[in-house]
């Protein structure tokens, strides 16, 4: 008999089961369950009538600041005031409300989930808690049901191991290497799959950066994108757990779906071009396309080693007359670093605008649209068709090529402001 | 539930939620009803007719996990049959009460216009030009079971004996 995978162990621990294999399918107990725009499942709580409360009220998270700092319309206002009375008749105990900031970087830095448990959310992107070691996945009409039950039940998928090992060269992130490995995966090749991080070169990053890759396991088609707790994890949750955890580890043998082992010290910027994420090209190949907006933020490039990567950029240079550059803080607490640091004031005197945390113009529902015929370079996960105006094309990469784009008024490789 | 008949609308591969229900149009479909994946196909808005089909490549309702299904559904689709499709679309489309079938070859079988004859509780997709039967994978017995009570909602009033978080009739 096998070992089992980091995602096979959580999930028969969080079912009631010795083990579990891929296919098989299990309903286990969920930790915490993630919501940003719960307005459509309270009506839902309607058409079922007699709902007394949520099964518990601290382990239900909404962040109405995700997607706006502020409504941006009578429409969002009306419905953000109808989702905080909602969660306070439910027993909903945790409500991050405007200008709090995104919601995948709050679920974490406020220890809402933690090594070893099971995390749902009706973003997409709910992958991201991946990074500490949490089983996370994304579900959302079915997320009113287990606000009922507690509980959710999942196909056990078959996994995906991902070995980086080496050192980077100066100027090449986390976000290139993670979205050179989205390219090599491609938009379905890890499709109703988890897939899990190791190697020497994922275990020197922080737990923010981490998360970039867990983040965008999404964009290949994955349930969860998963990493083993170690030294850094440990050290990230240590206050911040809002209850006591059990690691879970892997078996040394552990059946995998697939190996596969990329070395990243050879390799250069990289870039997604429109229109899918997994669009990977050397940045280089993309080198001279005009810009009008560059976007450092989002669920992808808001954290504050993002923001201290575009500001190196941006030291001492101004953003090119015809761009619009805009910084997204991913919450408060990176805003506030961002400030003691002196980041503001390097973003501001080059002519950046810094709006409050939020998750970003990485879709047009705030702020920051593109106009007509627009080009936008950003370090957000997503570049598809629908989540910007029609004739409108945007690029994604490093916080470093996305600050170079701004000063260059065009893509352009980073490592020459460095 | 009986099987079903209606046209075959076909589309290619990684179709994205954004495509079918644009950004920030979740509650206000407003605008966004003539604009169901105009991207990939500006006739489908216009001319799809109640009880036809989606038939449609890899990853299916890739993106975001708004429930883009819900306006095919008010568009009259009946079903989505694709080759694969992608796990938040899937899930939420099914509980809504949609199915969507996961078949590898129903692209290589089927062309835009086809007439189709879909049996759900089988997993089977009939092309009645060439009268040949195409059986799809294997839906988890939990959303069939969700499936039979109408969707979600009807699931859970169907069991409602089973949540403390609900008053006891």
């Amino acid at each position: 008999m096998s070992g089992h995978t980091l995602t096979e162990k959580i999930l028969a621990k969080a079912s009631g089961k010795k083990e579990v294999s891929p296919g098989e399918i299990v309903i286990a107990r969920v930790d915490a369950l993630f919501m940003h725009s719960p307005r459509y499942k309270f009506k839902h709580f309607e058409k079922i009538g007699g709902v007394k409360s949520v099964w518990d009220g601290d382990k239900v998270i909404v962040a109405v600041g995700h997607h706006q700092f502020l409504p941006s319309s009578q429409e969002y206002a009306d419905a953000v005031t109808f989702v905080r009375k909602e969660c306070k008749r439910y027993g909903i105990k945790h409500l991050y409300d405007m200008g709090t900031g995104n919601g995948h970087y709050l679920m974490l830095e406020k220890g809402h989930v933690w090594p070893g448990a099971v995390a749902v959310g009706s973003d997409s992107h709910t992958t991201a808690y991946g990074c500490i070691g949490c089983l996370a996945s994304p579900m959302n009409f079915e997320t009113s049901e287990v606000m009922l039950s507690g509980k959710a039940w999942f196909k056990v998928p078959p996994t995906l191991l991902v070995k980086l090992e080496g050192t980077v060269k100066r100027g090449v992130s986390a976000r290139d290497v993670a979205q050179h490995v989205l390219g090599i995966v491609g938009a379905d090749g890890a499709l109703w799959h988890a897939v899990e991080f190791d190697g020497a070169y994922l275990r020197r990053l922080s737990i923010q950066q981490r998360m970039i890759f867990s983040l965008l396991t999404t964009e290949m088609g994955a349930m969860c994108g998963m990493m083993e707790t170690d030294a850094v994890t440990l050290a990230y949750m240590e206050g911040r757990s809002r209850q006591p955890f059990e690691p879970v580890y892997r078996d040394t043998d552990a059946r995998y779906a697939k190996v596969l082992e990329i070395d990243v010290s050879e390799l250069e910027p990289q870039i997604a071009v429109p229109p899918q994420p997994s669009y990977t090209k050397p940045l280089a190949d993309a080198a001279g396309k005009k810009v009008q907006q560059a976007y450092v933020g989002g669920c992808t490039g808001g954290g504050i080693e993002d923001m201290r990567m575009a500001a190196e950029v941006m030291r001492g240079r101004k953003v090119h007359p015809e761009v619009r550059l805009i910084v997204v803080p991913g919450t408060v607490a990176v805003f506030e670093q961002m400030m003691k640091e002196g980041l503001v004031e390097v973003f501001t005197s080059a002519g950046a605008l810094i709006t409050p945390p939020y998750c970003g113009p990485c879709q047009m529902i705030c702020v920051g649209h593109l106009g007509e015929g627009e080009t936008m370079i950003g370090t957000h996960p997503r570049n598809l068709p629908g989540r910007a105006a029609a004739d409108t094309e945007i690029y994604l990469a490093s916080p470093y090529s996305t600050a170079a784009a701004a000063v260059a008024g065009e893509i352009t490789d980073p490592r020459q402001y460095l | 539930m009986a099987a079903t008949r209606g046209m075959a609308w076909t589309f290619g591969d990684h179709i994205n939620t954004e495509s079918i229900l644009g950004s920030g149009k979740e509650e206000n479909w407003g605008s966004a009803m003539d604009g169901v994946l105009a991207y990939y196909d500006p006739e489908f808005s216009k001319k799809v007719q109640p009880g036809d089909f989606i038939v449609a490549g890899r990853n299916f309702g890739s993106s975001s996990g708004r429930p883009a299904g819900e306006i095919l559904r008010s568009k009259g689709v009946k079903a989505v049959i694709c080759t694969s499709s992608a796990m938040v679309f899937y899930r939420n489309t099914w509980n809504i009460g949609l199915p969507v079938l996961q078949c590898p070859e129903i692209l290589e079988k089927v062309q835009k216009g086809d007439e189709l004859e879909v049996d759900v509780e089988a997993g089977t997709i009939k092309v009645l030009k060439t009268g040949e039967v195409l059986q799809a994978e294997e839906t988890p017995w939990i959303l069939l079971d969700i499936y039979r009570q109408g969707g979600m909602l009807g699931w859970i009033k169907s069991r409602r004996q089973e949540y403390e978080t609900l008053e006891q009739a």
